[in-house]
Order: structure tokens, then C-alpha cells, then sequence
């Protein structure tokens, strides 16, 4: 608990600076599909699609019900010295990403690396199709190449759309989801999708976010234009963050799931 | 698709002709046990730890009655458990359901355990009446973790009729009263809102797979109790709740003379 409550405030005092960062200039960015899975028919029907940067830009499930349609992504923010790093496909990238390497590609599952251009932090994203649950596996394991460990808050996102844009969100603190409510008498269109954390997390810190706006998060404040109650009927987005000490060399992995509701 | 929207026309008509009057019954009859009606842990499954920690147990008629995931955060157990089956025959109209702490209709007979494993449990269940028998197969999910429910309800008669199968469950996530619930085709959720100063937990009930069931839906009611299976969406909002609410997956189709037809549903944490 005490834990949690430092890095609470650790995190709210760097929010201020963070924001400057956030300004960076945003490159030419991609959401066009690389690697695309499908599975299951009707009610277990998965469709979706990674990008060469490790994004999954499109998501269907079940048939008919599109949730995501071309805005996730992941995000790092380096406590001190402060920056960023993000790329939301459809919405942008922070132009300080090298380019992604395609580690391994099977019928089910697609690794990718990814370095910052400083050099500080890679990213290996091993994004895998359940075809039994079904959902979406993205293991990310981050590692710190540096000689000096480093606070890091690593950030995954999505701009849930699942029918239309405007939907239902809220968060607990292991998931975070967009829906539509079923309606009790009359025609029924009630889908969601939920973004949840699997297993135990490497990370000390772990929360979900519900926000009040499409657009991605600054990840140094990955709190930001989130709501402490459910949203209702609007254009939103969820975030799942991580966060935690990395040491000199190491590597801490949170693994995240995509599911229908 | 003209098959879904003829079932819940059906529903619909019957939901109003039957819920004036099995609306009262239900106040009263849920909670005037049968002889049953139990929330005694009989079958006790555990898995897991920390963020993947999976507590659960089923009483001697097949309610859960106790889920905890992950670990230290219990979402049933907690004041009146109420968690468990219905099912509404609907001509003629006849409700039957065993909600644990809820009480029992108190026409069911006694329950059959059929096969017990070290992750799961198979119990059948017929109505007095001889009409329906239920089997339910209890299964611990250990990798995702869930409980998995598979309801394979029988009509022993020699005539094809509708029936409506029910699932409910009192979340009270957290052991908290007051939660936040939603609901959408194929889920009824009740849980703890978080933000970056507030931990929150929630627990999930989920139909999986495609159902054998013509008409499949997801309710939130603004009451713990449960609900009259003949008039399963009677107490749902038409919006979200934050209250103290309860779950609801509700099947609805025809089930041909001799025949079975299967629902599987999940709960997991959230």
C-alpha cells in the first residue's frame, strides 16, 4: 500500500513536467494492417490485426460487433529524466521510436521489437489469438538498456468504438472497458470490449482507466481526462497502467488481454 | 434473425401478461425457502495467487456461493448470498429456481450428484412436476481464471415448450453493497469503479460460445433479489446502476419433446 501510495504521488508531480514533453513532433504514423487473425463464427468469432509497429488497429468480436477501428497502441514515459514515448497508430506516434523488428511470425501470433531512438527502453510485444476464450494475449516485456535503473510507466490504450462511437466506460483496477448496455425490452445491439491485466504483473503499480475523451493519454500522465465514476454515451477511450522501478539491464513484463463483453 | 426477433416478441408478450402477477410472488416466495435451498459450501475449488487467484465453492444444488478473485477480494459471499438457476416453463405459466440464501420455488426435487473431479462438479436436478431436468457441470477455469457453468436443460414431456433459463447472481464486489453494474448482450457485471486513488474490483457473468438458445441477454437489476424466471427482466434499468444491483443472463427458446438444449456461461473477476 505504501508503495502504491509513493508512486501515486511520484507520478502526480511529474505530471506538470511531463506535459511539455507530450509536445513533441508526430511523424508519419501507420494503421494499415500487417498481420491479420481470425477465428470462430457467431458468438466466438475473433477477427483483428497487428501492424508492423505492434498496434492492433482493427478488432472484431463477436461477427458484426467492431470495437477498435484503427486507434491503440502502448506508450513508455521515463520518470527522470522525463520523456515519452508513445505511437497510437491511427492517432499518432511521438517520432522517437526506432524502426520495429518482426522477431517471429506463426499462424497464431506475431513478436515484435521495437527501441526508443535514445536507446533507453525496448519493447518486445508478442501479440497471440486465443481461439478458445476467444481474445487477444499482448505480452509486453520492457526492458531498460541502460546502465542506471529508471521509474517507468508503461501504458497500453484504446479507443473503443464498439458499434459507434459513443459507448459506455468505467474501470476497475485490473481491467477497463467500453460497452453498450443491453436494452431490457426492444431490439438488443449491446456489445463491449474490455482490456484486462492476466496474471500477475511484474510491475508494482496496476490500474485501468476509464476516459472521457477518444484521444490517447500523455503516458507520463496516463491519469489524465480519466473519471472516477462510469461513463455514459460518449465518445471515449480505456487505459490499462503499469508502473514501477526497472533496474540497469532488466526487464519487467505485464501481459494484457483483449476480450469481447 | 427473424427467428430472434419472433422469441422476443414471445418473451416480451409473456413478460407482460405474467409479470403483474409473478412479480408479487417473487418478493415473498424467493425468500420463503423450500426445503432445499442452501448456500452451504458443499464442493470448495482453489487455484492461483495473487492476481490469479480463483476461490470458489457450489452447494449440494449447484449455486456458487462463494467466489473470490483475485486473491482478497470476495464478490458473493457476503450478507444474504444469493447466486443461482431458473427456469420459467411458459404455457402454462410455471417458475422454478433455487437463488441459495434467496430461497427456493419449492418445486424442485432433490438434487443427484452425478461425478465430482478434482475441478469440477455435475449435479442433476428435476422439477416435481417431472417437467425439466437440469445438469449442471461446474468446472474450474484455472488459466483464465473462471468458473465455468455448462446448463443443459431437458424437457421430459412429449410436447416441444418454451422455456426461459435463468442465471442470477447478488454481486456485491469486494464484499461492498454498493457497486456499479452493466450489462450488454452477452455479460451482466457488478463492480467496484476505480481511478488512480481508488482500488476497484468487479465480477463478470459471460455467456461463452454460441448458444444453443435462440435468444440470449444480459440484464442488471436494480434489486440483490432475484428475479421471477417467468419475468427474468422486470427489475432492469434502462440504463447502467449503482446501487444494490444484481446480475442476470437470461436464455429464452423451445425445447422439442425428449430434447436438450445447453447454455454455457462464465464468471470472472474484472
Amino acid at each position: 500500500m505504501w508503495r502504491r501510495i509513493v508512486m501515486t504521488v511520484v507520478f502526480l508531480g511529474f505530471i506538470g513536467v511531463a506535459l511539455v514533453s507530450h509536445a513533441q513532433k508526430v511523424l508519419p504514423d501507420t494503421a494499415v494492417c500487417a498481420y491479420t487473425f481470425t477465428s470462430g463464427t457467431n458468438n466466438t468469432h475473433l477477427n483483428y490485426c497487428v501492424t508492423v509497429n505492434g498496434n492492433i488497429s482493427q478488432l472484431t468480436t463477436p461477427a458484426g460487433h467492431q470495437s477498435i477501428f484503427g486507434s491503440e497502441g502502448y506508450g513508455l514515459c521515463n520518470e527522470s529524466p522525463v520523456a515519452s514515448y508513445w505511437d497510437w497508430a491511427a492517432n499518432g506516434n511521438s517520432g522517437n521510436w526506432g524502426n520495429p523488428t518482426l522477431v517471429n511470425q506463426t499462424a497464431k501470433s506475431v513478436k515484435i521489437v521495437r527501441t526508443t531512438a535514445d536507446g533507453t527502453w525496448t519493447l518486445t510485444q508478442t501479440i497471440t489469438q486465443d481461439t478458445v476464450t476467444p481474445s487477444i494475449k499482448v505480452v509486453m516485456a520492457l526492458k531498460n538498456n541502460t546502465a542506471a535503473p529508471h521509474v517507468v510507466y508503461l501504458v497500453r490504450y484504446a479507443d473503443v468504438d464498439t458499434d459507434g462511437d459513443r459507448n459506455n466506460f468505467s474501470a476497475t483496477t485490473d481491467s477497463a472497458f467500453g460497452w453498450n448496455a443491453s436494452i431490457p425490452f426492444g431490439a438488443n445491439n449491446g456489445y463491449g470490449l474490455e482490456l484486462r491485466n492476466v496474471g500477475n504483473p511484474q510491475f508494482g503499480y496496476l490500474q485501468g482507466f476509464a476516459r472521457d475523451i477518444s484521444f490517447p493519454p500523455n503516458p507520463c500522465d496516463f491519469a489524465g481526462d480519466s473519471s472516477g465514476t462510469p461513463l455514459t454515451n460518449i465518445d471515449g477511450s480505456i487505459v490499462l497502467a503499469y508502473v514501477d522501478n526497472v533496474g540497469a539491464k532488466k526487464t519487467k513484463t505485464a501481459t494484457v488481454i483483449y476480450r469481447g463483453m | 434473425m427473424s427467428r430472434q426477433i419472433a422469441l422476443i416478441a414471445v418473451v416480451l408478450a409473456a413478460a407482460a401478461t405474467l409479470s403483474a402477477q409473478q412479480q408479487a410472488q417473487t418478493k415473498t416466495e424467493n425468500r420463503s425457502n423450500g426445503a432445499y435451498a442452501s448456500s452451504s459450501c458443499a464442493f470448495t475449488f482453489s487455484s492461483g495467487a495473487g492476481a490469479s487467484y480463483l476461490k470458489f465453492c457450489v452447494t449440494v444444488n449447484g449455486n456458487i456461493t462463494q467466489l473470490e478473485t483475485p486473491a482478497g477480494h470476495e464478490h458473493i459471499a457476503a450478507g444474504f448470498i444469493n447466486e443461482g438457476y431458473g427456469i420459467c416453463s411458459e404455457t402454462p405459466p410455471t417458475a422454478y429456481w433455487d437463488y441459495a440464501d434467496d430461497g427456493d420455488s419449492g418445486n424442485w426435487g432433490p438434487t443427484n450428484l452425478v461425478r465430482q473431479t478434482a475441478a469440477s462438479v455435475k449435479m442433476a436436478r428435476t422439477t416435481s412436476d417431472g417437467v425439466w431436468t437440469l445438469t449442471q457441470t461446474i468446472t474450474q477455469d484455472k488459466a483464465t481464471p473462471a468458473v465455468k457453468i455448462m446448463m443443459v436443460l431437458k424437457n421430459n414431456t412429449a410436447a416441444a415448450r418454451v422455456a426461459y433459463l435463468v442465471r442470477y447472481a447478488d454481486v456485491d464486489a469486494d464484499t461492498m453493497t454498493l457497486n456499479d453494474f452493466g450489462s450488454t448482450v452477452n455479460s451482466a457485471a457488478g463492480w467496484v469503479n476505480s481511478s488512480y486513488a481508488v482500488i476497484g474490483y468487479g465480477l463478470m457473468l459471460q455467456n461463452v460460445r454460441t448458444s444453443h438458445f435462440g435468444y440470449v441477454n444480459g440484464f442488471v437489476q436494480n434489486t440483490f433479489h432475484g428475479p421471477n424466471p417467468c419475468a427474468f427482466a422486470f427489475n432492469a434499468p434502462y440504463t447502467g446502476l449503482l446501487g444494490d444491483g444484481s446480475v442476470v443472463l437470461a436464455y429464452v427458446d423451445s425445447i422439442g419433446a425428449g430434447k436438450t438444449r445447453s447454455a454455457t456461461m462464465i464468471y470472472k473477476g474484472m
